[in-house]
């Protein structure tokens, strides 16, 4: 089994990459907007693992509901094409081999942002023109802000996968845009998750921070909110740009300022040039008591989008320590075995998850399920009941939306994850006791992240009683000493 | 209007029809796009759809006036659709101004911008002008982060103040019938100004460009500018298209102006065809609708380089003039030669070049060289050479290879600055002029290799070569004007008549490539005598012709003294040289060592010893 | 003193980077007079198919000499299908090659993503330490061997480029060519031989190339737009068909980026501008760029 296909939790803050790369217009050609039926793949197998409730039946039944699917499948997105085409064909294939909603078949039309723009403008204008179409599921975003006097006046319901409205203050109630709705966790949460970690937990007073001012502009004013707000001082503001070759004028400011805990905001490639050149002026993490010391070795707090996927550690090799950590959600631990898109992943499309599979399926089974609960496609009946659904589960954990929270997360959904490799964990004082993570469930040889269940861990009790309970049986993730009697020791609180 | 644009001259009976076939396509076109604006059913995104054809038709339209005819390939014409968008859709408003001057204030910017760019770069030849507009179009995304508050970052601006395209006359309150009304119009000018443009002095000027920037010189172009306003008006296009395109999205997105977006539209002409005016119509518009197949949508989404990309390869490569051209060809194998009086046409136009000269030879010399010297580092080429030629004589000039004669000619034209010396045409001093300038002061040139503008016809080679004494300006031109028309009659009548005198009557509408290498020849004397010289410099004439076809070169140059024209000419041809000449002067390693009648030149010692001197030894 | 060596460090190993992609650039332009544009996937396709051969067992030292080979196949194969199909189209304007060029790159592109995969990839470094040296640093500025690999080989290729160029019989060849295409084929060199020889060059170069970076820029596609693009710049700065230029215009982007990198945190937003700025005076002053010949037109 190769290193992409593993079961590696993903999460895409990326709405900011996405929108920023495609405005600069870099990448692979984005000549033409072509647009892609998403393959009815066939296969009769029934029984779906999870969601899909049997149809209710109501009367329209007969013709397909389709709905329209606005992405990068070219170009510098085009990762997230490729999540989002192993979602939805195996999602329509589940959905459909369960008889459908109410009796017809889901079918979901796909167009292309490529890296611009318009063509995102201009899809969401051919979907808002053919009466067929239920409602858009926006991945990647681009076009989003451009179209959004037009949903207004439309009433479309889309849902926003991979893209922050939230943080950018432009998700419903903030805005007037009623029908639009979020699957993101969003960065300006993942700042403060961070930032706090680093705070609380670390004891931290002093970070550096280093981004890509060509795609990730806005990066810099949300981590100086969420520093500030967190009572960090900041050392080292630094910039660097999309596919730079050398990073060392940056390193060396920043090691000079001397920051406990360095902030990389970057998308995974640059993320590891930078990495090693982190470690060229010997400033590689070796955890906490160094950290502290008189040396430079900062504790990496990366990006969903960076550190958060595997593809750096791949790149960047020893520069890539063990101990990095992301922001997560509970819903991205998509290798838990209690979730379904393990399942469907392996037995619609005979592939496994990449991570981030459980967006694009959970966006589409939201609008499709609003048909069924608001009794047809019209669209204001379907935003409301979105709104008053309640809980929907389908591919991963259990989600809502409500009248006044049109976004899919809160902070109690979110964890930390940290880079862990089959050479063994972090060494830490004092010790802890293994989890059992890389024996069970990867294969020899892995590298990539695994998942830390802090700092909210009582909240995560909370909202997910059922996932936590599983995740502390399986010592899944929490790098901390387990004791006989099944509790954690004292170390989890700072590691 | 473009109806009077047709050739004055006497078009021979089976021409007839093409006058009117030439029109078809314009009628097709207009039938297509109402037809389209009433599908019934027509949808919003299928009017959509319609709108992006047109207007990217508009954009090929306007570049291939660049590429298509100049020669010159810009990489960051997208630069200019996102600035028209900026401009029209979104500052002018804020001034102030009603959203419709958005359209003319994004021309004019636009058109502002590129010319500004080309000032900067078209002293450059070739693919380095390619070059900088790579560099112009990687410009853009920096831009965006830095001028954050005034282009709206890498999102960029939304329009807050709209065209109200749904009140156009037709809409029926329909913005996106608006729209797309609004987007054919600017089509149809678009293709009404580009019309006028290419069939005028201005386009043959360009095309003279695109087959041979020396030879344009010669002929009296200014290069240098005409380059300038070559993109100054793509540009400005591209930018109206980019007004177009921000009313559509309500946004100016910077990411249209990637140097991608500006290499689509090159492949969209090339495509349809480079120098023509219906082949990026036909390209925009397979494109356009041809990739809204659903077979093409559903089996090609994650193999766009790849189609594009062969596109590309094949567009060019097994097709290299593109669909159009490929037409043209076809229908000129089809035409045949015309039948023609060739005696009459011939003492007309003797009587026609004649008449320009008065057949006064004064004291005055026609050609004067003092002291002329031409240093290339450290070789002397020239060496003080003095040299007189009376006016209304034929001068020859011989010499061994190397001796300096083509350096000479090129001094005399302007081609090439002394490096001493001074050249006197008609008792004034030609200073250090520059070609085109030359050439207006009353030398024109042929050269040793052709120097023809293969894939323009007969008659615009020589139409170029009237560029100096067509009056009217680009502006005239453009917009057909009456003064335009008149000048324009009268350039393609002494067109005309100048192919009576050199024997290729009836040839005009042929490409000039497609004619014999004998006839050739001609063409590049007669274009060389369109700009009404005093003085005629031949270089090397009867290089590779054939004995009879040196007969007819012969009878021509005679003809052409009978006119009063003063002619130099440079020569190995030694019959030739004796049969046409008055006085022959001789080089060596650039310095002149005899002058005298020719006769006298083929006893002369000095002479022979330089010809000879290998083989002698 | 340690801003000076941080430039210089700078300048050095990222004009190395650019230098290695635009001797390739040169080497084409050399011989047919045309720039590929497809120089820059051209470092694409060797970093992913010597990763190929590395995935499949391949030993590094084995993978190099294979991926060269493949890389000098993928110029031919440019060639053939880019520049011969061309002949005599548009003689006056680079139209044509520019398109196609441009086109071929695309078609590579998207053979590498549907073959090989799109995403990251790395090969392991030549050579970690050289007679033991792992590294150091020079006030406070580490130095690594891959650093000083990569300065070496643009320097030794310009080095070993000139020398064939102007020693050799093929690189006479070449240069007569260049020169005179006519006047070579009668003098019994054939031009479209050469041109093809310079090609596969190309290519074999561009797999070099994507080795000897990839452990500081990976295997990534990003690596063919972007860094193709700076490097001709570069390329053009120096003076195309100048090997010497090549080099020296990719230092003159290093030590630009180097020293606005080293003047403030957000200096690498203003690059773009200053080497825009930098290229048109250096065009205006010397269209053929630093190091070129300037072209004699004849009439």
């Amino acid at each position: 089994m190769s290193m992409e296909d593993m079961d590696t939790g993903k999460e895409f803050s990326r709405r900011d990459f996405v929108k920023w790369a495609g405005a600069v217009g870099f990448g692979s050609m984005s000549v033409l907007a072509l647009t892609a039926c998403g393959g009815d793949k066939k296969n009769d197998a029934s029984s779906p693992t999870t969601g899909a409730e049997k149809s209710r039946g109501f009367t329209s039944s007969g013709d397909t509901l389709k709905v329209g699917v606005i992405a990068p499948f070219s170009g510098v997105g085009a990762f997230i094409g490729r999540i989002v085409n192993n979602s939805l064909d195996a999602a329509v294939a589940q959905i459909n081999a369960t008889g459908g909603i109410g009796g017809r078949k889901v079918a979901v039309i796909k167009r292309d942002t490529g890296t611009d723009p318009a063509a995102g403008v201009k899809a969401y204008q051919a979907f808002a023109s053919d009466k067929s179409v239920v409602g858009v599921l926006w991945c990647g975003g681009l076009g989003l802000d451009e179209s959004r006097a037009q949903i207004k006046r439309d009433n479309m319901p889309v849902i926003a996968v991979f893209n922050d409205l939230y943080s950018a203050g432009n998700l419903f109630p903030a805005v007037q845009e009623r029908s639009v709705f979020q699957i993101l966790m969003p960065d300006t949460m993942a700042f403060d998750v961070l930032t706090n970690y680093a705070k609380h937990d670390r004891g931290y007073s002093k970070v550096g921070f280093i981004y890509d001012s060509l795609l990730l502009s806005t990066a810099k004013d949300r981590f100086t909110a969420a520093a500030n707000k967190a009572g960090l001082t900041i050392a080292g503001l630094e910039t660097y740009q999309l596919n730079d070759a050398d990073f060392g004028p940056q390193v060396n400011r920043l090691k000079n300022a001397k920051g406990e805990a360095l902030f990389v905001w970057g998308i995974a490639g640059d993320t590891a040039g930078l990495m090693k050149a982190v470690d060229k002026v010997g400033g590689g993490y070796v955890d906490t008591p160094t950290a502290k010391g008189g040396e430079w070795h900062p504790h990496v707090l990366g990006s969903p989008g960076g550190t958060g996927e595997h593809t750096w550690a791949d790149l960047a090799g020893g520069a890539a320590k063990i101990g990095t950590l992301t922001a997560w959600h509970v819903g991205g631990l998509v290798a838990l075995p209690s979730f379904s898109i393990r399942g469907w992943m392996t037995k619609y499309l005979k592939k496994n998850v990449t991570g981030g599979e459980e967006s694009p399926a959970d966006g589409l089974f939201t609008l499709v399920h609003a048909v069924e609960k608001a009794g047809g496609t019209d669209r204001q009946k379907m935003v409301t009941a979105i709104e008053t659904m309640g809980d929907i589960k389908f591919a991963s954990l259990p989600f809502s939306f409500s009248a006044t929270r049109h976004l899919s997360k809160t902070m109690d959904d979110l964890i930390l994850v940290t880079l862990e490799k089959s050479s063994g964990p972090a060494k830490t004082t004092p010790a802890y006791e293994l989890g059992t993570e890389w024996k069970s469930v990867f294969p020899a040889g892995y590298v990539g992240p695994t998942h830390l269940v802090r700092p909210t861990l009582e909240a995560n009790k909370r909202a997910h009683p059922d996932v936590m309970a599983e995740v502390l049986r399986l010592g899944y993730g929490t790098q901390c000493t387990k004791h006989a009697d099944g509790t954690l020791g004292n170390e989890c609180k700072i590691h | 209007m473009a109806t009077a644009h047709l050739p004055v001259v006497k078009v021979p009976r089976f021409h007839a029809p093409a006058a009117v076939t030439r029109f078809v396509p314009l009628f097709a076109l207009l039938a297509f796009l109402v037809w389209f604006a009433n599908v019934p059913g027509a949808q919003r995104s299928w009017l959509d759809i319609g709108v992006e054809a047109t207007y990217l038709a508009a954009i090929a339209l306007g570049v291939n006036l660049l590429t298509g005819y100049t020669g010159l390939l810009s990489l960051g014409h997208a630069g200019f659709f996102v600035a028209g968008g900026y401009a029209g859709a979104v500052w002018a408003p804020q001034w102030g101004l009603s959203p419709w001057f958005g359209l003319p204030v994004a021309f004019v910017f636009g058109a502002a911008m590129g010319g500004l760019l080309a000032l900067l770069c078209c002293h450059l030849r070739g693919f380095y002008l390619t070059v900088v507009t790579l560099a112009f179009g990687s410009l853009l995304p920096a831009l965006v982060v830095v001028l954050k508050t005034v282009l709206g970052g890498p999102t960029g601006r939304t329009v807050d103040h709209p065209l109200d395209v749904g009140a156009l006359p037709f809409a029926h309150g329909d913005s996106y019938r608006g729209l797309f009304i609004l987007s054919s119009v600017l089509l149809f000018l678009t293709l009404g100004l580009c019309w006028n443009l290419v069939r005028s002095k201005w386009g043959r000027a360009s095309m003279a460009i695109r087959e041979s920037e020396l030879a344009a010189e010669a002929s009296g172009v200014g290069t240098y500018m005409q380059k300038v306003s070559a993109f100054a008006i793509s540009a400005g296009i591209v930018a109206v298209a980019g007004v177009v395109a921000a009313e559509r999205f309500l946004l100016v997105s910077p990411g249209a102006g990637s140097q991608e977006q500006s290499f689509r539209y090159v492949v969209v002409i090339a495509l349809g065809g480079l120098g023509t005016l219906a082949g990026p119509v036909l390209g925009a518009f397979s494109i356009t609708f041809g990739f809204g197949i659903s077979w093409v949508q559903t089996h090609l989404v994650n193999q766009q380089g790849l189609v594009f990309g062969l596109l590309g390869l094949i567009g060019v490569g097994l097709a290299p003039e593109g669909t159009m051209g490929n037409i043209r060809k076809l229908r000129e194998r089809r035409a045949q030669p015309p039948v023609i009086d060739e005696a009459e046409a011939l003492a007309s136009s003797i009587a026609a070049q004649s008449a320009l000269r008065t057949m006064d030879t004064g004291d005055t010399p026609a050609l004067e060289l003092m002291s002329l010297t031409k240093r290339f580092g450290g070789l002397v080429a020239l060496d003080n050479v003095d040299m007189v030629v009376a006016p209304g004589s034929v001068h020859g000039l011989i010499g061994p290879n190397g001796s300096g004669k083509t350096t000479l000619l090129n001094l005399v034209s302007g081609a090439a600055p002394a490096s001493g010396g001074r050249v006197l045409i008609g008792g004034r001093d030609g200073g250090q002029a520059s070609a085109h300038r030359r050439a207006a002061s009353g030398i024109a040139r042929t050269f040793q290799n052709l120097h023809l503008w293969k894939r323009m016809t007969v008659r615009d080679n020589v139409l170029v070569g009237c560029h100096r004494s067509l009056r009217s300006n680009m502006f005239q031109s453009a917009l057909g004007t009456p003064a335009a028309h008149r000048n324009e009659q009268a350039a393609r009548a002494k067109a005309e008549s100048l192919l009576d005198l050199v024997g290729l009557h009836g040839r005009g509408d042929q490409l000039a490539g497609s004619l014999p290498f004998a006839e050739q020849r001609r063409l590049e004397i007669a274009r060389a005598l369109a700009s009404d010289p005093d003085l005629l410099l031949l270089d090397e004439p009867a290089a590779g012709l054939h004995p009879h076809d040196l007969q007819e070169l012969l009878a021509l140059i005679k003809r052409l003294k009978l006119t009063g024209l003063t002619i130099l000419i440079v020569e190995h041809h030694m019959e030739l040289l004796m049969k046409v000449c008055d006085r022959v002067s001789v080089l060596d390693f650039g310095q002149k060592i005899a002058e005298g009648t020719p006769r006298s030149i083929q006893r002369n010692k000095a002479v022979i010893a330089a010809y000879l001197g290998t083989d002698a030894a | 003193m340690s801003d000076f060596v941080q430039i210089v460090v700078y300048g050095m190993t990222v004009g190395s980077v650019l230098a290695l992609v635009a001797l390739g650039y040169n080497l084409v332009f050399a011989t047919s007079r045309v720039v590929n544009f497809a120089q820059g996937s051209m470092l694409v396709v060797g970093g992913f198919v010597a990763f190929a051969f590395i995935r499949a067992g391949v030993p590094l030292w084995g993978a190099l000499p294979l991926a060269t080979l493949v890389g000098a196949g993928v110029g031919v194969a440019v060639d053939m299908a880019a520049i011969r199909p061309l002949r005599d189209f548009d003689p006056g304007t680079s139209v044509g090659w520019i398109l196609t060029t441009f086109s071929a790159s695309l078609v590579c592109l998207d053979v590498v993503k549907l073959t090989i995969g799109a995403e990251p990839r790395t090969i392991p470094a030549l050579a970690e330490s050289v007679f033991g040296w792992r590294g150091s640093t020079i006030a406070g500025i580490p130095v690594v061997p891959a650093d000083v690999l990569i300065v070496l080989s643009a320097l030794v290729l310009m080095v070993v480029g000139e020398y064939v160029q102007r020693h050799t019989m093929a690189g006479r060849a070449l240069r007569a060519v260049s020169q005179d295409r006519a006047a070579a084929s009668l003098m019994g060199i054939n031009p479209r031989q050469m041109v093809m020889a310079s090609f596969a060059i190309a290519g074999a170069l561009g797999a070099l190339g994507a080795v000897l970076l990839a452990p500081r820029l990976f295997v990534k596609f990003d690596n063919g737009l972007l860094l193709g693009i700076q490097a001709f710049v570069a390329a053009v700065i120096g003076g195309l068909g100048s090997t010497r230029g090549a080099v020296l215009g990719g230092f003159v982007l290093g030590f630009v980026g180097g020293i606005l990198r080293v003047m403030s945190s957000a200096g690498g937003q203003y690059e773009p501008l200053v080497i825009f700025v930098v290229f048109l005076l250096v065009l205006v002053v010397r269209p053929t760029g630093l190091l070129g010949a300037p072209v004699v037109e004849k009439a």
